[in-house]
């Protein structure tokens, strides 16, 4: 049809509105799309800033006294000291305390609440628990200083000092076991109950079908919450600052106090540390190493979880 | 009959099995008792550590003892500051407190006629305190004569006082304090009244609101006399003479908790401090956090879940928000720090205020925030969304009249969720404002702040008796206003959420 005059009229005249309709779209689609990209934007502010300042950091520090040394005195005026080893070493021992109470504690819990608990005692479990992982991890460390160090000098270990890795990690363990349990839970609440039915239709006792049906069933998910409670516990701040001390060691002393790398990282920012100045270049380093750990412990979390869940249906 | 019932060898088998299942199961029911009652027993240590310290400033003084202490040099068992624990314990009443026959000796003599007894005071307190009673005060108002009976020198000649300033003001603060002519300020029924500034010691101003007060309201109302003492003065005034005493009697430990509630911090002593600025600061980045981080992470839901065509910026996007969420906190307090608080050389410094805080920690939950509100978002179901298409709504018609009405419950849940975490955040907010010493309660965002965690780990790090106490009342309130929040979430969650 051709256009004749009083078509094209019409046209523009339905066409008005809807361009002005279509650019408050846009502008509306602008504004989300810029909310998206702030997530960008920060982690590019991360990387920049990061390697940037580690890089400097490299440029007076070699990669080999940082990595190869088990000294760590930067703050020393004369001869400072840059081997990674004794914050490494500390974070590694007292995430290694928290693991071993987390674990074992954690994954049993998951296993009463999915498999054991009755209905009741489980929907008033599951939100304790929750609460629990929402506890400040600054009372976590008030906690560990003030309660648990003093009970395990009187009960087992008359020679713990002030500052300990020992009372840091067990309470630490405590802060992280909600989050292995209720990980976990969720991973085995999601196995089919085809499953479990079928095993004891084959007349498997409850502990037979927990332990040897459901338990590897959701084993990725469960070793994908072991993996992230570790990261969380690599992480974590306030507790190791608190009742670890800030006195870097090496070799990593249980009773004895250390510096982990997050507490290293406190203790320059909360000093007088200058933008620029050296030590503080140091601190990116460290936090680098951090950053670095953390993501990959969560990068290898996600890959086990989507890569080797059993799959059914 | 079952097999098991009649070959004993399978029964035998089945009984191990079971007795090893039933095993199993304590095993794990215990393990997760084990674990509450651990945290429960260390959080029952809290509350008992807050109760411990009792805020009563009770005044004495002795004839001719000097109690002009410093509070910081010296030890407190060496001043007569006396803090009196346990006094709702009537054991401990005689113990801890009245062992000392000076103490004893020197609140009789000070109250000189009201209450001649030790038993004629413990009634006292306990007629005034009652049992309904939460806290009791009992107030000494020195008479008029006792006030000023060893005031002299200043001779007001209308109405015959006499004030003897030396006794009021000895050694350092005395000569700090140079009573003249020129510090007059006013006067009361004809007596001069001084008001006097010393700033040689810690930038802060004493007034002598004692003498003021003593002056122009003799036998009146003795709190001011304290007032003096909870500001952040210097101790080294002698306040013989025109001292007044003052008890409160806490009959329920809540009630000493609310009054550390409701004082500032301050650094001469634990009894005397309190959490009023760290809630200000709490409260204050919280808000601000919640303004910033809300409408920029629904934003961002929005986007990805409304918008976005799936390709690769949105999975990039995806994947960037699940990393982020995994950041340990404290590398977020280290861009804090460079980037907001320092300015990076990019950006305009803002210091260690308010604002850079708030930024700081919306940075850190909005990857959270994003996360809940697409969840939110997501349960809203797409035939809402058809059917508004349909009749020819534009995107954002559907999304703002369809879309976001069912959807804001749930994200306001995951906000206030993720809010709830920003008030213990402890890590960024150190980074930022660490140990800053914040006596007074802030009043815009680019005031250095204080918040509840951060107080809290001051606290441990301040030596001095009663700081963990302090310390744990803070505990306290953090752990009441996160279980608030949390319980807000769960509520707005079951009343306002919709099933489809």
């Amino acid at each position: 049809m051709a256009d004749t005059p009083s078509s094209q009229q019409q046209r523009d005249i339905s066409l008005a509105p809807k361009r002005a309709r279509q650019i408050r779209e846009n502008i509306i689609r602008g504004i989300f799309l810029f909310c998206g990209l702030i997530s960008i934007l920060t982690t590019a502010a991360f990387i920049g800033v990061f390697s940037f300042k580690t890089f400097n950091f490299f440029q007076v520090v070699s990669i080999g006294e940082f990595f190869g040394t088990t000294e760590w005195a930067p703050l020393s005026f004369n001869n400072p000291k840059h081997g990674i080893w004794p914050l490494l070493g500390s974070t590694l021992l007292v995430t290694s305390v928290a693991v071993v109470v987390a674990l074992p504690l954690g994954l049993l819990s998951a296993i009463f609440l999915s498999e054991f608990a009755p209905h009741r005692l489980r929907a008033v479990l599951k939100p304790i628990l929750e609460v629990l992982a929402g506890i400040p991890t600054v009372v976590y460390g008030f906690l560990a200083l003030l309660f648990v160090t003093p009970f395990l000098k009187s009960c087992c270990f008359p020679d713990i000092e002030f500052f300990n890795a020992l009372s840091a990690g067990l309470v630490m363990g405590l802060m992280i076991l909600p989050m292995v349990s209720s990980l976990s839970e969720d991973a085995m609440h999601a196995v089919p109950s085809s499953l479990r039915e079928g095993a004891y239709g084959v007349g498997a006792t409850r502990f037979e079908v927990a332990l040897r049906v459901i338990v590897p069933a959701a084993l990725s998910g469960i070793t994908a919450s072991f993996i992230l409670a570790m990261s969380r516990a690599i992480g974590e701040t306030m507790i190791v600052a608190i009742a670890m001390g800030q006195t870097p060691a090496w070799p990593p002393d249980l009773l004895g106090p250390g510096e982990t790398l997050t507490a290293y990282i406190v203790n320059i920012a909360t000093g007088d540390a200058e933008a620029g100045a050296q030590i503080w270049d140091s601190v990116f380093a460290v936090g680098m190493l951090l950053f670095i750990l953390t993501l990959t412990l969560n990068m290898i979390s996600h890959y086990i979880v989507t890569r080797f869940r059993e799959k059914y249906e | 009959m079952s097999l098991a019932g009649r070959d004993p060898k399978v029964k035998k088998q089945l009984n191990a099995r079971k007795r090893k299942g039933t095993l199993f199961q304590s095993l794990t029911f215990f393990s997760i008792i084990i674990a509450i009652t651990a945290l429960a027993i260390l959080l029952a240590n809290v509350y008992q550590s807050a109760t411990l310290l009792v805020p009563i400033h009770a005044f004495f003084e002795s004839q001719g003892a000097s109690l002009a202490k410093n509070f910081i040099t010296d030890p407190p068992d060496q001043f007569d500051f006396i803090l009196i624990r346990n006094i709702d314990d009537p054991e401990k009443r005689n113990e801890d407190f009245w062992s000392q026959p000076q103490r004893r000796d020197a609140i009789i003599s000070f109250l000189n006629g009201a209450v001649r007894t030790q038993e004629d005071l413990w009634q006292a307190i306990d007629k005034a305190s009652g049992n309904e009673l939460v806290a009791a005060e009992i107030r000494w108002v020195p008479s008029e004569s006792n006030m000023f009976g060893d005031l002299s020198n200043i001779k007001d000649e209308s109405d015959n006082r006499v004030v003897q300033i030396d006794t009021v003001l000895s050694g350092s603060l005395a000569e700090l304090a140079g009573f003249q002519d020129a510090d007059i300020i006013t006067h009361v029924d004809g007596v001069p009244v001084w008001e006097l500034e010393i700033s040689a010691r810690r930038e802060s101003k004493v007034w002598l609101k004692i003498l003021r007060k003593a002056l122009e309201d003799p036998g009146g109302d003795a709190r001011s006399t304290l007032s003096i003492l909870r500001d952040d003065q210097p101790m080294d005034l002698e306040i013989s003479g025109i001292l007044s005493g003052e008890i409160e009697v806490h009959k329920r430990p809540l009630a000493a908790i609310s009054y550390f509630i409701s004082e500032k911090d301050s650094v001469q002593g634990a009894e005397l401090a309190g959490v009023i600025t760290a809630i200000y600061g709490t409260l204050w980045i919280v808000g601000l956090t919640a303004l910033i981080s809300f409408p920029l992470g629904i934003g961002a839901a929005i986007y990805l879940e409304e918008y976005a065509k799936k390709g690769r910026i949105t999975n990039i996007i995806q994947v960037n928000i699940a990393n982020l969420a995994g950041v340990p906190s404290v590398v977020y307090g280290i861009i804090g720090l460079e980037i907001i608080a320092r300015g990076g050389g990019l950006f305009p410094p803002l210091g260690r205020t308010i604002i850079a805080g708030a930024l700081t920690l919306s940075l850190l939950i909005l990857p959270v925030i994003v996360i809940s509100s697409r969840e939110a978002l997501r349960a809203v179901p797409d035939s809402m969304r058809e059917a508004a298409f349909g009749v020819g709504a534009s995107r954002w018609q559907v999304v703002r009249s369809h879309v976001l009405p069912y959807a804001l419950p749930g994200a306001f849940t995951g906000v206030i969720l993720a809010l709830s975490r920003a008030i213990g955040e402890t890590a960024p907010l150190v980074l930022l404002g660490a140990f800053q010493y914040v006596p007074f309660v802030p009043d815009s965002i680019t005031d250095k702040f204080t918040v509840l965690p951060i107080q809290i780990w001051t606290y441990i790090s301040r030596s001095g008796d009663g700081y963990e106490n302090l310390g744990s009342v803070a505990i306290l309130v953090l752990l009441v206003i996160m279980l608030g929040m949390n319980a807000i979430a769960i509520i707005l969650r079951n009343r306002l959420q919709r099933k489809w």
